[in-house]
């Protein structure tokens, strides 16, 4: 395996495990972290071993221990931005690793890559997030988006109209 | 280009819709949040989707190259779309990548090459680490969809082989053959007739060229005198290449150091515009008639580089020696005399008069040390065998000396050179 192959491995486990460890494991959340970290194990597993289908079992695992955590009456911790960017992380790293074994990759490019990715969707869960808690406190900020994403709609559609007919023009 | 889904289109669609999912069944909305993120990043990478039509392809790959000499190649990539960042592996066994331009070399024989056009050409400068005929293996181009949801890969298979010869060495000095043919070249003939070598005075005779007339020695004789010469003629030589070792073991170099000793020779005698002919005996016995020209240069040098070790069939060699090896050549064998068989095959050459020379490559430091008092005892019995050999050898007139191993190439030839000379001395 080549150096790239073993680092990004090595990064993805890390990350999936600081994950897992980060979750509050009162009032019965243990049993997310219990999932989470069954999920971190098939990870490790699968990029020892070359079983690509590890990086969907440990997202899938991220997932369903972020669901269990979210049900019960404790402070989700690290906050829903934080835990997309680290499973975005874990599944650029880890699906890295594997193609670094086909093939030589350049580390930098990958870094940058699987950051701005994690960057990108965890700003969108943010932002989402907020969303969702205006529209639950008032309304506004979910009518002023809503409009927003009208006006965009509608200008987008007039121009493929526009763009279609071009006699019309 | 060929697509195929990564893996973190796979865990992005998964995790995606489980999150969806598990929202729905303990009713908060996070688990639906980082699905949705996650689902709308895949679904940005399956509308993103394109398979490009590529092709790759190396140009002036160099037919011949000499092992640790500096080369360029140049790849080409053209695509349909531009090109963006791709990973390009170049199959180049047995060289060094020590430099590239217009693309970085990112580990072995992968360049990353990024670029917005649809065109994109990078040199790679190689350097090759052993001798032998190789055929280039394929260019694979990989490269990612938008967000890396689908792996993209070409491969282009590359026509053609290249020839990689060894190290030249540089040789002070070479065997003159004792008899000549009948082509001109740089060699003194033994015979009589028009070249610029003094050989004799004789008698003037009818017919005689006036040219060739003496007048110094004609006017104290009284009578015409002519000049007779040497003419300038070159030599048949033929290489005889032993590959017979056990594979596998250690005295595979011994086959690596005949290959490097032949191929100076080769060259060597070459410049000098000897006839050169060829015979490799290894798992198949082939042979190449005395010859000359590029053409014949370049044919010698492929079958030489693509001697490998192996099983030799005596008779088959038998065949290959007489049919390549005819007076009036001289033979050069090159070999660890491992095997009998080519002792008395060189004894038969020598007995049907052939000019035959022994180089024979020094297997001792390949073999590991006696380790107990029968195997030292043993391995003394073998030397005085090996040596015994040698004498026979020696004493019907074959010249025979040993490379060792850290002598440098002219020392062996110096040494027959030496041993034939005063044996033709000796002769008269």
């Amino acid at each position: 395996m080549a150096a790239t192959a073993r680092l990004s491995a090595a990064l993805a486990v890390l990350l999936d495990v600081a994950l897992v460890l980060s979750v509050p494991t009162s009032k019965g959340s243990g049993l997310g972290a219990l999932v989470g970290g069954v999920g971190a194990l098939l990870l490790a597993a699968g990029l020892f071993l070359g079983i690509s289908a590890s990086v969907t079992a440990a997202a899938v695992a991220l997932v369903l221990q972020l669901a269990i955590v979210s049900a019960l009456p404790v402070a989700l911790s690290p906050p829903l931005w934080a835990q997309a960017l680290l499973i975005v992380l874990i599944v650029e790293f880890a699906t890295a690793s594997f193609a670094a074994r086909s093939h030589p990759l350049d580390p930098v490019l990958l870094v940058v890559r699987a950051v701005g990715t994690a960057i990108v969707v965890s700003g969108v869960v943010q932002v989402m997030d907020l969303l969702l808690e205006g529209a639950v406190a008032s309304g506004v900020l979910v009518r002023a988006v809503g409009v927003a994403a009208l006006i965009v709609a509608g200008g987008w559609v007039t121009l493929i109209w526009r763009r279609s007919n071009p006699s019309d023009a | 280009m060929r697509a195929r889904p990564t893996a973190r289109l796979r865990a992005y669609v998964t995790a995606g819709l489980v999150g969806l999912g598990a929202a729905l069944a303990v009713g908060d909305p996070g688990p639906a949040l980082i699905g949705g993120a996650l689902l709308g990043l895949a679904i940005a990478g399956l509308a993103g989707r394109v398979t490009p039509t590529m092709s790759a392809r190396l140009d002036q790959i160099p037919s011949s190259m000499v092992e640790g000499g500096e080369y360029r190649i140049t790849l080409q990539l053209e695509s349909d779309r531009p090109l963006g960042s791709v990973y390009v592996e170049v199959g180049l066994d047995g060289m060094d990548v020590t430099s590239t331009e217009g693309g970085r070399l990112v580990g072995g024989s992968t360049l990353f090459i990024g670029s917005k056009d649809r065109v994109a050409e990078a040199v790679i400068n190689v350097s090759p680490t052993g001798w032998g005929r190789s055929e280039p293996g394929p260019i694979t181009v990989h490269s990612d969809s938008l967000l890396g949801m689908f792996h993209l890969r070409h491969i282009e298979n590359h026509n053609g082989h290249i020839v990689v010869l060894p190290e030249e060495s540089t040789l002070k000095r070479l065997l003159s053959p004792l008899e000549t043919n009948l082509h001109v070249g740089e060699l003194v003939s033994t015979r009589r007739g028009s070249g610029s070598e003094f050989a004799d005075l004789r008698p003037y005779q009818h017919g005689d060229d006036p040219r060739a007339i003496n007048w110094r020695v004609s006017s104290r004789a009284r009578s015409l005198w002519v000049n007779e010469r040497h003419p300038e003629r070159n030599g048949d030589i033929v290489l005889l290449v032993d590959a017979q070792v056990e594979s596998g073991t250690n005295t595979e170099f011994v086959v690596d150091r005949s290959v490097r000793m032949a191929a100076t020779l080769l060259r060597a005698h070459g410049k000098h515009h000897h006839r050169l002919g060829l015979v490799t005996l290894d798992g198949f016995c082939r042979w190449i008639y005395p010859g000359m020209g590029e053409s014949h240069r370049r044919r010698t040098m492929e079958q030489l580089m693509a001697v490998t070790p192996g099983k030799v069939m005596w008779e088959a060699a038998e065949r290959a020696v007489v049919r390549a090896a005819r007076r009036p050549a001289m033979v050069i064998a090159l070999t660890s005399l491992l095997d009998p068989n080519l002792a008395g095959l060189i004894h038969s050459m020598r007995r049907s008069g052939m000019d035959v020379s022994v180089i024979e490559m020094d297997v001792e430091p390949a073999l590991s040390p006696p380790t107990d008092e029968a195997r030292s005892l043993g391995r003394r019995i073998w030397r005085m065998e090996r040596e015994r050999l040698r004498d026979r050898l020696a004493s019907e007139g074959i010249p025979i000396t040993i490379w060792g191993a850290g002598e440098p190439a002219d020392v062996p030839v110096a040494r027959l050179e030496q041993w034939r000379t005063s044996w033709r001395r000796r002769l008269g």
